[in-house]
């Protein structure tokens, strides 16, 4: 099995939609509130999208319960009204509910309806990785972040993605993508998420939480797998037909190039030039 | 006309802290094509190299800052296959795909100096530090293509001048391929 540099796009991706479980907990922080008390206070500050209702099937076609998903987006929201910002709050629920409104969003969320198990972040990336939903889910991932754009950034927040590389007795150690830089994590927060072996992808994002402090979550990302480049599609994962890759059709082109003598056309420098990593 | 001296800029892989300055990165002053390359940096491009490390496709992003860290360029290549006869045999050819020379809108009319080396402009120094890369990396078979819009003629222009000037039709109408060999 080939890979796909188009299915890489979507390498790490985070969870575009959350369920309640993850709103709650942002907005909570350890405070002793019910789940339903929370979510009234979102509510009653507009700082909650309606999210998106659906059952969930067991086999055979079985209802097996209701399900709520929502625009991660709300998440941000609940974290900001903890902080007291209520218009951002407001402005992000309101930019949610965009998300929640856009048709790949529902077939995303249709998607993880489908499955017959529970709705933990760990499954929803299982879910969402699958490679029909690629197309989707670049749209929703790429509309979340346009929406981010529109808004004040969160200096107080780092998102980094990584891959559990070891597990030592209580610690675990992670490889952050952007430098490989080794962090190591109690496997207890790996436990909660259903995170801790190793291989497992995820992001690490902490909170600064002022005087010194810092919070650190962990939470699985979508790592989508290893497709055949032959069914990709190619206009969808790059968003412009400028992005093909070389087809068969280009074969006869490269192989008289192959075949004839080398010309090197290519201009090159004197002096040699370093590129820094 | 601003004039850099090559000691005064780095040019480095890029790193996910910049995805953020890529976002609002600006190279388009309206026509299509830049606003196309445009769109793909402040976009998609920048998430399907930063990290990746994808060892069929060796995809590689490259930024160019100058001394207050403001990125000036931006180039990206990466192997893509194409099947062809070598010794009766069918195999897997593996040319570099230069995806992007992408110019800030700030650093345009620059030329980049350096001793020994002619004065040239911020494209092609960008092009010098991507074949740089390029014959740096494992698995590459010496030759090298873009996609080019043939309406943009300024970009056909800069192909003639660093040896990409074989020319074949794309899949796609609206784009040519050029070809060069190292």
């Amino acid at each position: 099995m080939k890979r796909s540099i188009g299915y890489n796009v979507c390498m790490r991706t985070l969870l575009p939609l959350v369920t309640k479980r993850e709103i709650v907990r942002e907005m909570r922080l350890g405070v002793m509130r019910t789940d339903d008390a929370v979510l009234r206070t979102l509510r009653t500050n507009h700082a909650l999208s309606k999210g998106l209702a659906g059952q969930r099937r067991a086999s055979a076609g079985r209802l097996n319960g209701a399900m709520h998903l929502y625009c991660s987006l709300n998440r941000d929201a609940a974290r900001a009204l903890r902080h007291k910002d209520k218009d951002l709050a407001q402005q992000l629920a309101q930019a949610a509910t965009r998300v929640e409104a856009m048709k790949a969003t529902r077939t995303l969320a249709d998607a993880i309806e489908q499955q017959s198990a529970d709705s933990s972040p760990r499954l929803l990336a299982e879910v969402l990785a699958r490679p029909e939903l690629t197309t989707a889910l670049r749209e929703v991932d790429r509309a979340i972040i346009a929406e981010r754009r529109e808004l004040p950034s969160e200096p107080r927040m780092t998102v980094a993605s990584g891959r559990v590389t070891a597990l030592n007795g209580v610690s675990a150690t992670i490889a952050l993508d952007d430098d490989l830089t080794p962090l190591a994590v109690p496997r207890e927060l790996l436990r909660e998420e259903d995170l801790d072996e190793e291989g497992a992808v995820l992001a690490a994002r902490w909170e600064l939480m002022g005087e010194g402090m810092s919070l650190l979550a962990l939470e699985p990302v979508i790592d989508l797998p290893a497709t055949d480049t032959s069914a990709e599609p190619l206009v969808d994962i790059y968003g412009t037909p400028w992005g093909q890759v070389l087809t068969d059709a280009d074969s006869p082109f490269v192989q008289s190039i192959v075949d004839s003598p080398p010309r090197h056309t290519i201009r090159r420098r004197r002096t040699k030039v370093t590129i820094g990593e | 006309m601003t004039v850099w001296e090559e000691k005064f800029l780095t040019v480095r892989i890029a790193r996910q802290t910049d995805l953020q300055p890529l976002a609002s990165f600006r190279c388009s002053t309206g026509p299509v094509w830049e606003q196309e390359v445009e769109e793909q940096i402040q976009g998609p491009l920048p998430y399907r190299y930063i990290g990746n490390e994808d060892q069929q496709f060796d995809p590689r992003l490259l930024v160019c800052t100058g001394p207050d860290g403001e990125i000036l360029a931006v180039a990206a290549h990466h192997i893509e296959t194409v099947p062809v006869l070598r010794d009766g045999e069918l195999v897997e050819l593996r040319p570099t795909y230069i995806e992007v020379i992408a110019v800030a809108v700030s650093a345009r009319r620059t030329t980049v100096t350096a001793e020994e080396e002619p004065a040239i402009s911020m494209g092609e120094f960008m092009f010098d530090n991507l074949l740089a890369d390029i014959l740096q990396r494992p698995i590459r078979d010496p030759y090298v293509f873009a996609r080019v819009d043939p309406r943009h003629e300024i970009s056909l222009r800069f192909c003639d001048r660093v040896g990409l000037d074989l020319e074949k039709p794309n899949e796609h109408p609206d784009y040519i391929q050029r070809w060069g060999d190292l």
